[in-house]
């Protein structure tokens, strides 16, 4: 590792990241004073935050090859081992989420179909594959990783992706298989992923150069909890009639519990969240006005029409307040054990929703519903993820005999040319007018 | 159609054993069922009934493979009064329907899993892989009503090895066979629903056909990569076209042998190496280089100029593999076409021209 690169990494880290943040607060101010403010309630203080720590995580990240030790890792990935040993993180499908939202997924998308990717594969890995093919990504540069980390609690498909990329990139690849879990959790299965677990963390200290610590494996998992409680606290909020903040909301501050989970200024950001959104509901701020019909969102968003779908939906009244992929990185948070982080990672990491059953999905979605108030359910039907997808329509059914109203909406989370944005807004609008 | 329901249901009106069993493609421990004179018959799409693809998109996507589909209806209807499904996890959507199977009331029968480690061969998949196999054997003993001894495992592991050995014969001395394609296939996917003292009755039949003294076989010996050898008139392209099939990579045939015999003595081990060692398939996350050196080594011994990737639609885990098998093939020297069906029971007039003008590249053909 160079010690000018190491310079490099940390002024980006700690000097230019903020004070572009920074500088992003003073412009949005300066817009505000010019009178240009948009439609809708105020925007969340943290927004401002979050860009902040965004922006410093990706422009830091672009001088971390040779500074520090970088490893790619899926979101599933219990991404605490990696903390103690000073590992910059890099998400793909957070950066192909990115690249959606930013109107760039499919450009991406078709680099990789070009080199032989067929279309029926899952999007995000599309997109990435083709990011890494073609060196373009909207965050200027992505750091080639030392090490590639999957895991399967989220689907199999990102074994084929990583294994693609570790290709192309002729790195180690190392997978955690969490075995999915069909009624209960399994001991059998738990000690397997424990034991990879295991496995992971050697490597880590091998690629690193740094031993293993166990204390600091415990502080980190202390860490992640507290985040990760705090994000299921800030979701909670959302149980307000009329809510404070959206599932929409939700799919743009779940950026740091992904990707900065086990560091303290991920602890910080959802403290502030959570402390703006309690004001927020103390002082009865709706984000959609005339809050009408509250719904459950399930399965990933379709990132590229998350404005317009969320306008559609207020415009009526309506708001989705839950969703169950939000709520997946706070679900499981309570089992995460400090003096015990190694089994503790094997039980959150293995017991993630969409690794577990119909069972637990079905009662999973008519708690949310019930909790957070709902009297409908959307349900994305998402070409690209078959793990999420499979078995909604059977949900679909057995929550409308609940009495809940449901659409199973086709789309995809990051391929435009998988979605129809007339034929689902005359869906989203029939849907609607069911209601009245 | 290779195989039709009514050669299956014939075959079990008189050999049943103590009851049928379906089973998801593609990887399980069927010697397990052996043992318990199970007769295992495989659901893949072309085996369920007529419109079972249409009527499976009514509860399933359009966007699943249609073995899933298919498989979604039979779960619901029952077949030959079957007394359980097995459903391996080959992929996610293999995952969900058996999800589905077991939680949302879609299946007339009890549904056992099987879960492949998907990391690799470490000692903790090993582990894993022994704890999985003693929880499917406990579950279809629950399901059988009868308990499994590793005397009767080990007799039915050792049948099965013979089998492997013999289907490894006939598929590498394929062209001393004077038999086409179709045909071979036809009988090699009996493994598919016969009871296996059965098939390597068959089997041996298939052995003695063999005749190393033969005049080769025609025309331009071709590699094939792919999940289950359907339609049929796809072999029939081939022929037409002037070459033929000399190296066999299907899931549903060689794919899904042991690369070599085990030293094992415990039967669960001899399982998990059984299974550890089978030929490199993307449905078990195989590295997909080591599946390239695995098919050009096979390419190189027949001699075969070229490779057809033949995936079925929708196929997420043969996808991913299709650029670098075809990378891979082609910096080896290998000519590649991919194609890609979906069990329809006849080939477009589109692929059969690609088929064509793939073997006339390759040097045969009538031009």
């Amino acid at each position: 590792m160079s010690l000018i690169r190491r310079l490099q990494y940390e002024a980006a880290d700690r000097l230019a990241g903020p004070m572009l943040g920074r500088y992003g607060r003073l412009r949005a101010l300066a817009r505000r004073s010019r009178g240009k403010r948009r439609a809708g309630p105020p925007q969340l203080q943290s927004t401002r935050k979050l860009k902040e720590l965004l922006t410093t995580h990706y422009l830091a990240g672009r001088y971390a090859d040779g500074a520090v030790p970088v490893a790619w890792v899926t979101s599933g990935f219990p991404v605490e081992i990696l903390r103690p040993f000073g590992f910059h993180v890099v998400y793909p499908e957070n950066h192909a989420a990115l690249c959606a939202v930013q109107r760039q997924g499919v450009q991406l998308a078709q680099v990789a179909e070009q080199w032989g990717v067929p279309r029926d594969t899952c999007a995000y890995a599309r997109c990435d594959i083709g990011s890494t093919l073609a060196q373009m990504t909207p965050v200027g540069r992505i750091p080639r990783p030392d090490v590639l980390l999957a895991c399967t609690n989220i689907c199999q498909t990102v074994v084929y992706w990583y294994r693609t990329l570790a290709s192309l990139l002729n790195v180690p690849l190392f997978v955690i298989d969490t075995p999915y879990q069909y009624g209960e959790p399994d001991a059998h299965a738990e000690r397997f992923v424990a034991r990879q677990i295991e496995e992971a963390i050697a490597l880590c200290a091998r690629i690193s150069g740094v031993e293993r610590d166990d204390g600091a494996l415990g502080l980190v998992a202390r860490e992640a909890k507290q985040a990760s409680e705090l994000w299921g606290e800030c979701l909670a909020y959302a149980k307000r009639k009329p809510a404070p903040w959206s599932g929409f909301d939700q799919f743009i501050h779940i950026g740091p519990i992904v990707t900065l989970r086990g560091l303290p200024e991920c602890t910080a950001y959802y403290r502030m969240l959570r402390d703006e959104l309690s004001e927020r509901a103390r002082l009865g701020i709706a984000v959609v006005e005339n809050e009408k019909h509250r719904l459950v969102w399930d399965n990933l968003p379709v990132w590229f029409e998350l404005r317009e779908m969320s306008q559609l939906l207020a415009r009526e009244g309506f708001n989705i307040v839950v969703t169950t992929y939000t709520n997946g990185w706070a679900e499981t948070a309570p089992m995460f054990d400090e003096h015990d982080p190694i089994g503790s990672a094997a039980r959150v990491y293995s017991r993630v929703f969409i690794n577990r059953g119909m069972g637990h999905r079905t009662a999973l979605l008519r708690s949310l519903a019930k909790e957070w108030g709902c009297d409908g359910v959307l349900l994305h039907s998402n070409r690209s993820c078959k793990p999420y997808s499979v078995g909604q329509l059977d949900l679909a059914s057995q929550l409308t005999r609940d009495g809940l109203r449901t659409l199973v909406l086709d789309g995809d989370h990051l391929d435009s040319r998988s979605y129809s944005k007339e034929q689902a807004e005359g869906r989203l609008s029939a849907f609607m007018e069911s209601f009245a | 159609m290779v195989v039709t329901d009514e050669a299956i249901r014939s075959y079990l009106a008189s050999h049943r054993g103590n009851g049928v069993v379906l089973a998801l493609p593609v990887l399980y421990p069927r010697e397990v069922l052996t043992a318990l004179d199970l007769c295992g018959v495989e659901v893949w799409a072309h085996r369920t009934p007529p419109g079972c693809c249409t009527q499976g998109a009514g509860s399933m996507q359009p966007y699943l493979c249609p073995t899933v589909r298919g498989a979604r209806v039979l779960l619901g209807q029952g077949f030959e009064g079957a007394i359980a499904a097995v459903i391996p996890h080959t992929c996610d959507s293999m995952q969900g329907l058996a999800a589905i199977g077991l939680d949302m009331g879609a299946s007339a029968m009890p549904v056992v899993t099987f879960r492949h480690p998907r990391g690799g061969d470490r000692a903790s998949a090993r582990e894993f892989l022994q704890a999985e196999l003693r929880a499917f054997i406990a579950s279809i003993e629950r399901i059988a009503g009868r308990k499994l001894t590793m005397d009767r495992l080990g007799d039915a592991i050792e049948l099965h090895e013979g089998i492997d050995r013999a289907m490894r014969r006939v598929l590498r001395m394929r062209t001393c066979i004077a038999l086409g394609d179709v045909e071979l296939y036809r009988i090699l996917r009996k493994r598919e629903w016969m009871r296996a003292s059965d098939f390597a009755f068959e089997l041996r039949a298939l052995e003695q056909m063999i005749d190393s003294a033969a005049t080769p076989r025609k025309g331009i010996p071709l590699m094939v990569s792919g999940m289950v050898p359907e339609p049929s008139d796809f072999f029939e392209a081939v022929d037409a076209a002037g070459a033929y099939v000399a190296v066999d990579d299907y899931a549903a045939i060689g794919r899904r042998l042991p690369m070599h015999d085990t030293q094992e003595a415990e039967p669960i081990g001899r399982l998990i190496d059984r299974m550890m060692g089978a030929a490199p398939c993307p449905t078990r996350t195989s590295d997909p280089w080591s599946r390239v050196r695995y098919l050009v080594e096979r390419a190189r011994a027949a001699r075969a100029p070229g490779a057809i990737l033949h995936t079925v639609k929708f196929c997420e885990p043969e996808l991913f593999d299709v650029p670098v098998l075809r990378r891979g093939l082609e910096e080896a020297g290998l000519k590649v076409l991919h194609i890609e069906t979906e069990f329809e029971p006849q080939m477009s007039g589109q692929l059969v021209t690609r088929i064509e003008a793939f073997v006339e590249m390759l040097g045969g053909g009538d031009a």
